[in-house]
């Protein structure tokens, strides 16, 4: 699902299968590149607890809204068979 | 031994470009031995004339309005001087006419890789609901429209918003039938009847270069985004893009239509569904060609590989992520040169 993605360290993410790019912040390269490496959308909250100080409810609502914004931008789309 | 010589049109290279000097420039850079390049130009005044390493000789043609006879004297002119072996026409109007002389070029030795006539038609904006009914390859639904007393029928086909076109040119966007009845004035006073009233589609659009064989097989296509427009709306930057389903879509329309040679395809990709739209077919390769080298697959030198009838094996899709960026650049040119176009119709630089 993530090959067409292009993420760099400094969070610059361009999109092959759309030609978008994107300024991701820390946080948000962070949850990418977890996506990217494999990591379950399940496990995410966690992983953001570990590596940033931030509360559960907070990592819970953060995580939701990027997953939604990676949808909503076509970023985490399937592609068709 | 002489060279391969390589004859390109449209030299023009303002703010709305023509394609020669990126076919011209695709050529240099994809030829293995160094060829012999004449440009075939229609005003002195094109920038393509001067530029240091385009063109070796350039011809001034006469417009594609006087005719098929007077551009096959002019070229056997030309092929008298210095023997042509592919002609590559580069713009939508003067195709007409050089299928009209594909023969007698031919027996001249001239070979070209150009859609065929009846594709000519297919691709015409007033005839584009027979891609959909004939061939399944779909497209915005849309009537033409030959007098303004079909406008107020309009609300039992279409939700508005519409696209309001011109057959050659200008698109305008209307909320209701009032607005369509002014666009349609607009374009009926400026390129004539009939207008096309298309659907309109929401979503993301994406501008595809590519070659077909003519039996149905795609020799390669490189889609690119757009990133930067110029107020006409033309591609002043862009970035190639690889979606497999964009990539199925184009590969299948270029089945349908057995396309033969260069094309630009304009298709959107439509925000909810994700279906894809045929919105333009244009018979030649757009003036972003050059992208197609930067992508590694370099489709003007593939073209005249075909012409020459070569096998040109078909071409993976390109990388993503590659970037053009247009820019302008004031050239410097001298008076002689200028004279001998004026005069003579005839500018040679490997002379000099």
């Amino acid at each position: 699902m993530y090959e067409n993605l292009a993420l760099s360290e400094n969070g610059f993410l361009f999109d092959g299968r759309t030609g978008a790019t994107y300024s991701l912040n820390k946080s948000g390269t962070f949850l990418l590149k977890q996506l990217i490496e494999g990591a379950r959308p399940e496990a995410l909250k966690e992983k953001l607890i570990e590596s940033f100080d931030v509360d559960e409810a907070t990592a819970a609502r953060d995580v939701e809204q990027f997953l939604f914004r990676l949808k909503d931008l076509r970023v985490t789309e399937e592609d068709e068979a | 031994m002489r060279p391969l010589t390589i004859a390109v049109t449209g030299l023009n290279a303002t703010d709305n470009p023509a394609p020669g000097v990126p076919v011209i420039r695709s050529i240099r850079a994809g030829s293995p031995e160094p060829c012999r390049i004449i440009g075939l130009a229609y005003d002195p005044l094109d920038p393509g004339n001067y530029m240091e390493g385009i063109a070796d000789d350039i011809y001034l043609m006469p417009y594609p309005s006087q005719g098929a006879q007077v551009l096959l004297e002019r070229i056997a002119h030309i092929h008298g001087q210095t023997p042509i072996d592919v002609i590559l026409p580069t713009l939508d109007s003067e195709l007409p006419t050089y299928l009209k002389i594909q023969g007698d070029l031919r027996d001249l030795g001239v070979r070209m890789f150009v859609p065929h006539e009846s594709q000519l038609r297919l691709r015409s904006k007033a005839k584009f609901n027979e891609l959909k009914d004939n061939l399944g390859i779909e497209v915005p639904k849309s009537i033409t429209l030959t007098e303004s007393s079909q406008i107020p029928k309009l609300d039992d086909d279409f939700r508005f918003p519409v696209m309001v076109k011109g057959q050659f040119y200008d698109a305008y966007i209307a909320y209701s039938p009032m607005e369509v009845e002014g666009h349609f004035q607009r374009i009926r006073s400026k390129w004539g009847l009939p207008v096309i009233v298309q659907q309109f589609i929401t979503g993301e659009e994406y501008d595809v270069v590519a070659v077909g064989d003519g039996r149905g097989g795609l020799v390669g296509a490189v889609p690119m985004r757009k990133m930067q427009l110029t107020d006409k709306g033309k591609a002043w930057g862009g970035i190639t893009i690889n979606d497999p389903g964009l990539n199925r879509f184009i590969e299948d329309a270029m089945s349908k239509l057995a396309w033969q040679g260069p094309c630009e395809l304009e298709i959107m990709r439509e925000q909810t569904t994700g279906k894809h739209y045929m919105l333009e077919i244009n018979p030649r390769f757009p003036a972003w060609v050059f992208l197609s080298v930067g992508a590694g697959r370099n489709l003007p030198w593939a073209t005249v590989e075909l012409a020459l009838g070569r096998d040109v094996a078909p071409m993976e899709p390109a990388a993503p992520g590659v970037l053009f960026l247009r820019h302008s650049f004031d050239q410097i040119c001298t008076l002689a040169d200028y004279e001998a176009l004026t005069t003579a119709g005839e500018l040679h630089r490997t002379n000099k």
